[in-house]
């Protein structure tokens, strides 16, 4: 599926490419490669810039699109997240476990001073290495001890991550798992410079347990009302 | 010629294009078109559902979403029938995000400044301020006044950060807020006289933002500057909530406040609500 390899090479943070550099990165040949983006040209998944290069339209994101809109457990969290975002200002994301990556399937931005700019390309169906987020980190946390909690209302840990400094970012994340659906964490991410690792416990620490609560709940009765 | 290049072959067990379809690849197209089938409302197919959408054989359709699912675009459930996986989120997904709020809303702020000939701008909010994050200049000629920042003919650029009470757009992004969020911000403001008139006084701004949380106009009479008039309206994402304000700044033809809301109210706030819908807001939903 080489054509679609030439979609996947379009990211947020080059999203405008030429025919050399795609038939370079897929190790094809420029006619190969040109067939493949004249095709998506014409089914209208890719537009051409006006320097004759291409960049995605929102048509190729709707297989991503239809993804996360079909995952219960983005349906169930997305209100709480929302709420959450209301009372804090700060942007709130669902993030899951994939491999040693996490994959945000929410990204909700906040609006308290900072939050706009703050990690701008990332977004629903974002990745980014577990070990650098606060999130990736409850989650392997969560996986390790996961078996020994099942079944029972689990008391998740509170997970600070200090972030990349470039990124200038400060997360804090709780894991939420629920029998027969996937550990998922949801996570506040503030600006660094505007609350310290100690601020951010003490002002979020609070809403966010409640919120991983409420979403466990949530998920808890889901799952009986469809057992029943 | 295109047509031709792109012609289906009329045997579907011939997967690979052939040298007459050199410039168009059918496997790609399959592919593209099988990931396309699947839908929030739709999101488990079996292979005769899959068929029977695209018209194609059961061979060649099972061979495709087998391809697709060694690859990670598709995903089998336990009822035999198919699923998108975790792979068809990199197929366009991460470049959405490079597609932003702007994106969405630039053709709109254009038609808008081309329907009222005056500069237009958007933002966000950040904190106690607004972040300018598009905007649109009125025509060369047309008199043209900089943006609600604007001091002495000097523009301000996307990017730019402007004190939200002082401003029509963050007078309407601090209406929709939380009352106690609401609270925070305002105690953060040191409210001084930026125009003739400038809200100073803390209990005129609430009296302020209750109004226009009910009418939903923001409203900039001379308050950032001397002669600079302008009035914002919300922009809503797909649970209503208010992430952006838009805004129509008056210039040397508009009158006063009011000439401004009768010549550009019903403009701008059907603009605003265009960009709302882009963004899933459903009005009558």
């Amino acid at each position: 599926m080489y054509g679609l390899s030439l979609l996947r090479l379009f990211t947020s943070e080059q999203p405008i490419r030429g025919i050399s550099e795609l038939a370079d990165q897929l190790e094809l040949s420029r006619p190969t490669a040109h067939r493949y983006a004249a095709t998506c040209l014409e089914l209208g998944y890719l537009e051409q810039t006006p320097l004759r290069r291409y960049r995605l339209t929102r048509r190729a994101a709707q297989p991503g699109i239809a993804l996360l809109g079909s995952l219960a457990l983005a349906r169930e969290a997305t209100p709480i997240l929302r709420e959450l975002r209301r009372q804090s200002g700060r942007t709130v994301s669902l993030a899951l476990l994939e491999h040693t990556d996490i994959l945000y399937v929410v990204r909700l931005r906040g609006f308290l001073r900072g939050q706009y700019q703050l990690e701008r390309g990332l977004g629903a169906g974002s990745r980014r290495p577990a070990r650098e987020s606060a999130a990736g980190k409850a989650l392997n946390a969560a996986v390790t001890d996961r078996d020994d909690h099942l079944g029972h209302i689990h008391e998740s840990e509170l997970t600070v991550d200090e972030g990349v400094p470039s990124s200038g970012a400060r997360g804090l994340a709780i894991a939420v798992m629920a029998e027969g659906e996937r550990t998922s964490a949801i996570e506040l991410t503030v600006p660094a410079g505007e609350l310290s690792a100690r601020e951010l416990i003490a002002e979020l620490g609070e809403p966010l347990r409640a919120a991983g609560a409420e979403m466990q709940a949530r998920l808890l009765e889901d799952r009986a009302s469809r057992c029943a | 010629m295109a047509q031709q290049d792109r012609a289906l072959p009329k045997d579907p067990a011939r997967p690979f294009p052939t040298l007459r379809e050199r410039r168009y690849s059918n496997a790609l197209e399959r592919g593209l078109a099988i990931l396309a089938c699947f839908t929030p409302e739709r999101p488990l197919l079996g292979i005769v559902e899959i068929e029977r959408m695209l018209g194609t054989s059961h061979t060649t359709t099972h061979r495709y979403v087998t391809t697709l699912v060694e690859h990670g675009y598709l995903t089998q459930d336990r009822s035999r029938k198919y699923r998108l996986d975790f792979g068809a989120i990199d197929v366009g997904m991460e470049a959405l995000n490079a597609i932003d709020l702007c994106n969405h809303a630039h053709s709109e702020l254009q038609a808008l400044s081309r329907a009222t000939g005056a500069t237009v701008e958007m933002a966000v909010l950040d904190g106690p301020e607004i972040l300018l994050v598009d905007s649109v200049r009125a025509r060369r000629g047309a008199k043209a006044k900089p943006g609600e920042g604007g001091h002495g003919g000097v523009e301000i650029a996307a990017g730019s950060r402007l004190p939200a009470y002082c401003t029509s757009m963050g007078i309407v992004l601090l209406a929709h807020l939380l009352p106690e969020i609401q609270r925070q911000l305002i105690a953060e403001m040191a409210l001084v006289e930026h125009g003739p008139k400038t809200i100073v006084s803390e209990q005129r701004l609430r009296e302020e933002l209750e109004r226009v949380r009910g009418d939903g106009l923001g409203v900039n009479d001379e308050a950032s500057a001397e002669g600079v008039r302008a009035i914002a309206a919300p922009v809503r994402d797909e649970a209503g909530d208010v992430i952006a304000a838009v805004n129509v700044v008056g210039d040397e033809t508009v009158l006063d406040l009011e000439d401004l809301i009768d010549r550009f109210e019903g403009v701008l706030l059907a603009a605003a609500g265009k960009i709302s819908k882009r963004l899933g807001w459903d009005e009558e939903g």
